[in-house]
């Protein structure tokens, strides 16, 4: 029914992504990781090898999002259809995704690393990899399976092909498009009618709220500040310039004016949240939200299955929440996030299930399930009515605040460095919030960040 | 028989000595190797001599990590040891409710550091923390904050974790007192000493060598200490309660340099080395008695 709509904010999230992600750094490992061509091939050939092959995956289970519950299902289907051939081995890893990356750093070390991962919001960890022949090509296993292909969307696959020809993310095939969950009811117990489009209405809606006694946002400072780091990135949405800096690629210089207007909305929010929002969990401002405490989380479609999960939220609260875009007509997402990749860790037999479960795990009526489970939505799988007609409130308008989005940004984790995202996010924010350090101490901070990074890897 | 005895030393040392190389001096040696080096843990070493060292004398964070490093170190020596050596001379006294008093004393020691942490993260909570809500029940609402997060708390916030819970330097120094003959003490007190007197001028002196025993302990424990940062401030906000032992995992877990975050391996091991040092010349560990 939308598919329409959804090729078109999925041809302008492209446009965006496509500036830095896809190569990675750009080098060239072609002499590094060896013609996998022939590994393809070979592989087929071996397929048929003796014993159940052991495919090591780690899941994380402690942030409940929905992308983990359904990889969950396609494990347990997969081990079915497989079994004797070969069986995903599953490490449920009590933790959110900040868990998860620390974690695969640390088998890293070890060389011990999963045969399937996700390292998409980890750019530099993801270019060290592809760097070391860590990352199977799989370029040639695309090639050799056209039906394979096509349920993965064009756009992944145009954006992850490097120069060389080599591809080391295997694309979704969707995308999910990070907005404002808001609480209708504490909406009106503020007297707001519907949810701000532009930023002073923002504003002015979060002081009336604050008003009325409500902390307007959920916000975190650790784990990247994910919630309100989404918001003042959101705001860069609203320029050109903004725009362009979103899709720069390591940016080294954040002494830009739409920076600082951003790390300005960053330091807002918290005139707007609860008291224990500096220094908090993602969890616990998640926590925040279901609970009624606060009227807005920024956060992606992968958190649906928490508003109607008993053990986080109460019954019908999903009817009481609206899904909207970020002001300005913006929304963020990064196909990096959800793409997988397939390490050398192990041999080709495990190379070759990985392969075989990716290719299990695309099928249309998962990625139909995740569409309508998760928001992933795709322009190359079909997204039934009736389904639309069965979701929640806040997905129905996910679905269609998603296909009539003008302006699509990167999420800042595939974007920016590590040392200015841990180091600097993670423990200055609450001297911004504070007022220990100023905006301009801030930003000098980043660009520190930023140039430590770059001297880290030369 | 000198013979027969050197062949039976060397047989029983052998599976000490050897997993002592494999376990601890491997590592060490390539610790010390790879930190003269630049290697993100994946591509081979690559030689810079001293940079790294020169890097991390010049880096603010690290000025942060060991003048905090020290400072606890201090403290593990001037607060936490004589706490634990309090705490033993008073249950040698075996006055009423002692063994209650020693269990008690006892308990956080079987829970993990990383489990004391996360309670202490509650403790603290701005909102719902015991801390604050006891400082708002006797009128000093003034007095709350944020502990953990505020940068004039959470260093001595995240202190508090450990300071108090002096169990091992107590149990080393009731061993050491249980050795102590009574006759000593009951010679004293006919001779007219006090308990206090006793304490001062007999058992302390005799417990010397246990008190600095206990500092090398204390002293050592604090420099690996690490959960309970990790767990509550991850050495923030800003630098403010940074430790050599976070930066180090921090530029492993976050920018992958495993070269640099050797070099800091090896500052800590030299600093240990020279704090034991420092304590066996201080409790003249050394001497005849």
């Amino acid at each position: 029914m939308k598919r329409k709509n959804i090729m078109r904010i999925l041809s302008l999230a492209t446009a965006f992504m496509l500036a830095g992600c896809g190569g990675g750094n750009g080098k060239d490992t072609a002499e590094k990781t060896g013609d996998s061509k022939g590994a393809a091939s070979e592989s087929q050939a071996a397929g048929e090898s003796e014993g159940e092959v052991k495919i090591p995956i780690i899941i994380t289970t402690g942030a409940n999002d929905a992308m983990d519950i359904q990889m969950k299902e396609v494990v347990e289907d997969f081990n079915r259809e497989y079994k004797g051939k070969y069986q995903m081995e599953v490490e449920y890893l009590a933790g959110a995704s900040d868990d998860y990356r620390s974690k695969l750093k640390m088998l890293n070390a070890s060389n011990s690393l999963p045969a399937l991962i996700q390292v998409g919001p980890e750019p530099a960890f993801y270019d060290l990899l592809v760097e070391n022949d860590r990352l199977v090509d799989v370029a040639p296993y695309l090639e050799a399976d056209p039906e394979w292909k096509g349920q993965l969307m064009p756009q992944g696959i145009e954006a992850f092909t490097r120069e060389d020809g080599k591809m080391y993310l295997i694309p979704s095939a969707g995308l999910q498009l990070s907005g404002f969950y808001y609480n209708k009811e504490l909406f009106e117990q503020a007297g707001i009618e519907t949810f701000p489009e532009t930023w002073d209405d923002f504003w002015k809606a979060c002081d009336k709220l604050k008003e009325a006694g409500i902390p307007a946002l959920s916000l975190h400072t650790t784990e990247t500040a994910w919630c309100p780091m989404l918001l003042a990135t959101a705001y860069l949405g609203g320029t050109e310039e903004g725009q362009k800096f979103m899709a720069q690629q390591f940016p080294d210089d954040f002494d830009t004016p739409e920076f600082k207007e951003a790390v300005e909305v960053l330091k807002k929010q918290f005139d707007y949240t609860t008291s224990d929002a500096v220094g908090g969990t993602y969890a616990l401002a998640a926590n925040n939200f279901f609970s009624g405490n606060t009227a807005m989380i920024a956060n992606g479609p992968w958190m649906m299955s928490s508003l109607t999960d008993p053990d986080y939220a109460s019954e019908g609260f999903a009817d009481k929440v609206g899904y909207a875009k970020y002001p300005g007509d913006v929304m963020i997402g990064s196909m990096e996030q959800s793409s997988w990749c397939i390490t050398t860790d192990h041999g080709q037999d495990v190379i070759d299930g990985a392969v075989e479960f990716m290719k299990f795990y695309t099928k249309p009526v998962y990625s139909t399930k995740r569409a309508v489970e998760a928001g992933e939505l795709s322009s190359v799988v079909d997204f039934p009515q009736d389904e639309y007609d069965k979701m929640i409130p806040p997905m129905k308008n996910c679905v269609d605040a998603s296909s009539d989005v003008s302006i699509v940004l990167p999420s800042y984790q595939t974007k920016w460095d590590p040392v200015s995202q841990n180091d600097v996010f993670g423990r200055e924010i609450p001297n911004l919030v504070s007022g220990s350090i100023t905006v301009d101490e801030f930003i000098q901070m980043m660009n520190e960040g930023a140039a430590q990074y770059k001297q880290d890897i030369e | 028989m000198k013979q027969k005895n050197k062949v039976w030393i060397v047989i029983f040392l052998a599976p000490t000595l050897v997993m002592f190389a494999l376990v601890y001096l491997g590592p060490m040696v390539l610790a010390l190797v790879s930190s003269f080096t630049k290697w993100d843990g994946m591509q081979s070493m690559r030689f810079i001599g001293l940079e790294n060292y020169i890097k991390i004398f010049r880096d603010s964070v690290f000025h942060a990590a060991l003048w905090h490093t020290l400072f606890w170190a201090l403290l593990a020596v001037a607060v936490h040891v004589p706490f634990g050596v309090l705490v033993a001379l008073v249950l040698k006294r075996k006055r009423r409710g002692w063994r209650f008093t020693r269990s008690v004393f006892m308990l956080p020691n079987i829970i993990s550091r990383s489990a004391l942490a996360l309670m202490f993260v509650f403790i603290y909570k701005p909102d719902m923390g015991i801390l604050n809500m006891l400082l708002k029940s006797v009128g000093l609402e003034h007095l709350t904050r944020n502990w953990l997060v505020d940068s004039q708390t959470a260093f001595l916030s995240v202190t508090n974790i450990w300071l108090w819970y002096a169990a091992v330097i107590t149990l080393i120094v009731l061993a050491e007192l249980s050795s102590i003959s009574s006759e000593i003490e009951d010679a004293a007190r006919i001779d007219g000493a006090t308990a206090r007197q006793v304490d001062c001028f007999i058992y302390l002196p005799l417990l010397r060598r246990a008190i600095g025993t206990g500092a090398i302990v204390a002293v050592t424990s604090v420099f690996k200490e690490f959960e309970s940062i990790y767990m509550t401030t991850n050495g923030g906000p800003g630098d403010s309660s940074m430790t050599i032992s976070v930066m180090m995992v921090n530029k492993i877990i976050q920018s992958n340099q495993y070269g640099y975050a050797n070099t800091l391996g090896i500052l800590l091991l030299v600093l240990g080395i020279l704090v034991m040092l420092f304590c066996n010349k201080l409790f003249r560990m050394d001497s005849v008695d």
